[in-house]
């Protein structure tokens, strides 16, 4: 009875110093691995990390069958796991993020010890042996949830870079801004030439007909009419003023482009310039004669006789009309 | 005196000479333009049937001795055109709203839909041909063909709309061509292609996690199954994926900027050039008909004489005239050298001005796809960590190293 006694005692004992040995052990490498996890998330180079955590988790699963079973569990309840940092049950195992919730896995590792081995499988205990053995195993590990929070930070960092970058492009003009900016600059100096053509013969056309009004840019007017205003009517009646000409203009033009509604056809007017679509744009074929008719009839303003040089222009180059 | 009957054979081809002589040097070519409007989309597109399109860099088509025959290729520029064009193309596609998100992209990459090639054939101002294929994630063709098209003078009007590239029709026709196969397409055909393009970069970030939901054969790739939308390794790819957007977003940023740059001196160049090349191929043509008339005025004068000829006057006038002819022939050749010479000023005046904005464009690049690649390894190997972690299927030991293929 006696010798029973002794032998109760001298387990329990035993099973004490176990625990305390356990914890003792545990307490050092689970604060390590806590320190070193929560340090490692956040600082150590990945490399490092992949190592010791590609020795320790797996060993976990493979050198400890029931810690492996555990992290097995903790790890396959959780597609949610890895964002969800409470995969506390198995936070021994899952290697939380910070080292309090390493100390809750060992707290839970050592109440798993103390006896509730029915729950060990399944509820954080299981994660504490995992962390134990995770721990004791390979003296520091990285779960998911480290290795989640490491490829997060990793997004967060190019992210910045690439914030970095566009700041840079934007603030030096470069990049896609610079097309809308161009574009405008373009504009506004279109519209002052037509204003100041329109200045010059802005009696005879308005503020949509550039070309008229421009006398030299035979190409103008078309654009004009493009931008929807080229009447020769309303022209007449707003030749009150260059001013208002040129601002009627501008107001047309601006609308027309920033509008982005140019049909295609109107496109095709506006490259096509003065010259008739049955006549070639291309004038390199012509001969002297060709030439100098070919640049009275662009050059001229009059619609009358530029119609009948290019009707001489037809004559003489063989053209139909 | 006899009269002497000349045989009406060699009357005849002398005649003909002669006449072939004058008219040739006086006749010139008409060049017939075409217009290729551009379809728009008159209704808003279905999200679905919205591709991604990815326009790979263009092979600048400079050959390996760097000079053509007629010398008129430069390198630089046409690394400046390789550069220039798919972005105009982009911007093309994208204003005929058909499409998704369109990048101009260095290199080849999973993270699209439909990925555009284009190698430069020619391309001088007055002709351009242009070599382009086009192929989705399936692997199926779209497209694998040779466009050229002849650019009017009016094409370089700075009273054109300057949104279109004197080269425009090249591209309307691009962007109609794949308009007119994406139509051939059903939309599960296309819910096909965004689902394979995505399970394509899956595979190649994370092989053990998504390379087994795809079968490819010969290139062309099939969906085995597909993966829970609830799978957390599906949205960290996709995390992944998005940040391939956004390098490549920002990769567009600066190849708009060298867009816009490299813009009014390329045009200036192209319009000078056609001008130019107009001229030198009109002189060229002009030189070798003379050239050959003349011969032909002699060779004729010639056989007249054996055919018993007895008009010396035509015979001299044919051997003069060839004669003449012959020498006229190498001035208008080298009236044409003269503008040879001019084209390669052209040329060397745009490649000093291109030359260091396309070097700059490269060490940007090169920087942001350095950090991106190095990004991807650690990507890489993080997810592997965890979905070994995860799943305890894999070794971590075979988590890809640094010798693995990043994706873009």
């Amino acid at each position: 009875m006696i010798d029973k006694v002794k032998l109760v005692f001298l387990v329990g004992i035993l099973a004490l110093v176990g625990c305390k040995t356990t914890g003792s052990m545990q307490t050092p490498g689970s604060q390590s691995s806590g320190s070193s996890g929560s340090a490692g998330g956040s600082s150590m180079p990945f490399p490092q990390s992949g190592s010791q955590g590609g020795s320790s988790s797996p060993s976990g699963s493979a050198g400890m069958p029931s810690g492996g079973q555990s992290g097995q569990q903790g790890s396959s309840g959780q597609p949610t796991g890895s964002q969800n940092p409470g995969g506390q049950g198995s936070q021994g195992g899952q290697m939380p993020d910070t080292g309090a919730q390493q100390g809750q896995g060992s707290q839970g590792g050592q109440s798993g010890k103390a006896g509730e081995s029915g729950q060990a499988g399944s509820d954080g205990a299981s994660g504490s042996r995992a962390g134990q053995s995770g721990t004791g195993a390979a003296g520091g590990g990285y779960g998911v949830n480290d290795i989640e929070g490491i490829f997060n930070e990793s997004l967060g960092d190019f992210d910045g870079e690439m914030d970095r970058e566009r700041e840079v492009i934007a603030s030096s003009g470069q990049g896609s801004g610079r097309g809308a900016s161009e574009r405008e600059s373009r504009d506004v100096s279109q519209v002052k030439q037509a204003g100041s053509g329109g200045m010059g013969g802005m009696s005879s056309t308005g503020s949509g007909s550039m070309g008229g009004a421009a006398g030299g840019m035979p190409s103008g007017g078309p654009q004009g009419g493009s931008a929807g205003s080229s009447d020769a009517d309303s022209g007449a009646q707003q030749s009150g003023t260059a001013g208002e000409d040129a601002g009627a203009g501008q107001t047309e033009i601006q609308s027309g482009m920033e509008g982005g509604d140019f049909e295609s056809s109107e496109r095709d007017g506006a490259m096509v310039g003065d010259i008739p679509e049955d006549i070639p744009a291309d004038g390199s074929g012509d001969d002297q004669v060709g030439k100098q008719i070919r640049e009275a009839a662009m050059a001229e303003t009059d619609p009358d006789i530029r119609e009948a040089l290019w009707d001489e222009y037809r004559r003489h180059t063989g053209i139909k009309k | 005196m006899p009269k002497t009957r000349i045989p009406t054979t060699v009357n005849t081809a002398f005649l003909l000479t002669v006449v072939m002589l004058l008219g040739g040097c006086a006749a010139s070519t008409t060049v017939q333009y075409e217009n290729v409007e551009m379809v728009r989309a008159e209704t808003e597109v279905a999200p679905e049937a919205l591709l991604d399109i990815g326009i790979l860099l263009f092979d600048p088509g400079v050959p390996d001795d760097a000079q053509e025959p007629d010398g008129f290729v430069f390198p630089d520029v046409r690394r400046a055109e390789a550069r220039y064009m798919p972005f105009h193309l982009k911007n093309t596609l994208q204003a005929s709203g058909h499409w998704g998100s369109i990048w101009v992209l260095p290199e080849r990459t999973d993270a699209v839909d439909l990925l555009i090639w284009g190698r430069i054939d020619q391309s001088d101002g007055l002709e351009v041909k242009v070599q382009v294929g086009a192929w989705d994630s399936t692997g199926r063709e779209w497209l694998n063909k040779s466009y050229d098209t002849k650019v009017p003078e009016k094409a370089y009007s700075t009273y054109r709309d300057m949104s279109q590239d004197p080269y425009q029709n090249i591209y309307n026709e691009i962007a109609n061509d794949l308009l007119e196969k994406r139509k051939q397409l059903s939309s599960d055909d296309l819910a096909q292609v965004r689902q394979i393009a995505e399970l394509r970069f899956a595979a190649d970030l994370v092989p053990a996690a998504f390379s087994e939901y795809l079968a490819e054969e010969k290139g062309e790739f099939e969906i085995r199954r597909l993966p829970a939308e609830d799978d957390p390794m599906l949205s960290r790819m996709r995390a992944v994926r998005e940040r391939e957007y956004m390098l490549v977003d920002t990769l567009n940023e600066y190849y708009a900027g060298l867009y816009y740059e490299l813009g009014q001196p390329y045009e200036d160049w192209r319009r000078m050039s056609r001008s130019e090349m107009i001229q030198y191929r009109e002189l060229k043509r002009s030189a070798r008909i003379r050239q050959l008339l003349g011969l032909a005025a002699i060779l004729g004068a010639v056989a007249y004489e054996a055919g018993g000829g007895g008009n010396s006057a035509i015979t001299t006038t044919a051997v003069f005239g060839g004669i003449e002819g012959i020498r006229s022939g190498f001035g208008k050749s080298a009236e044409a050298d003269l503008h040879r010479e001019s084209l390669g000023e052209l040329g060397r005046s745009f490649e000093s001005e291109a030359e260091p904005l396309l070097v700059e464009i490269e060490g940007q690049t090169r920087r942001l796809t350095g950090t991106a690649e190095e990004k991807y390894r650690e990507w890489r190997r993080l997810l592997h960590e965890i979905y070994a972690s995860e799943t305890g299927l894999i070794s971590l030991n075979d988590a890809p190293g640094d010798a693995t293929q990043v994706p873009n």
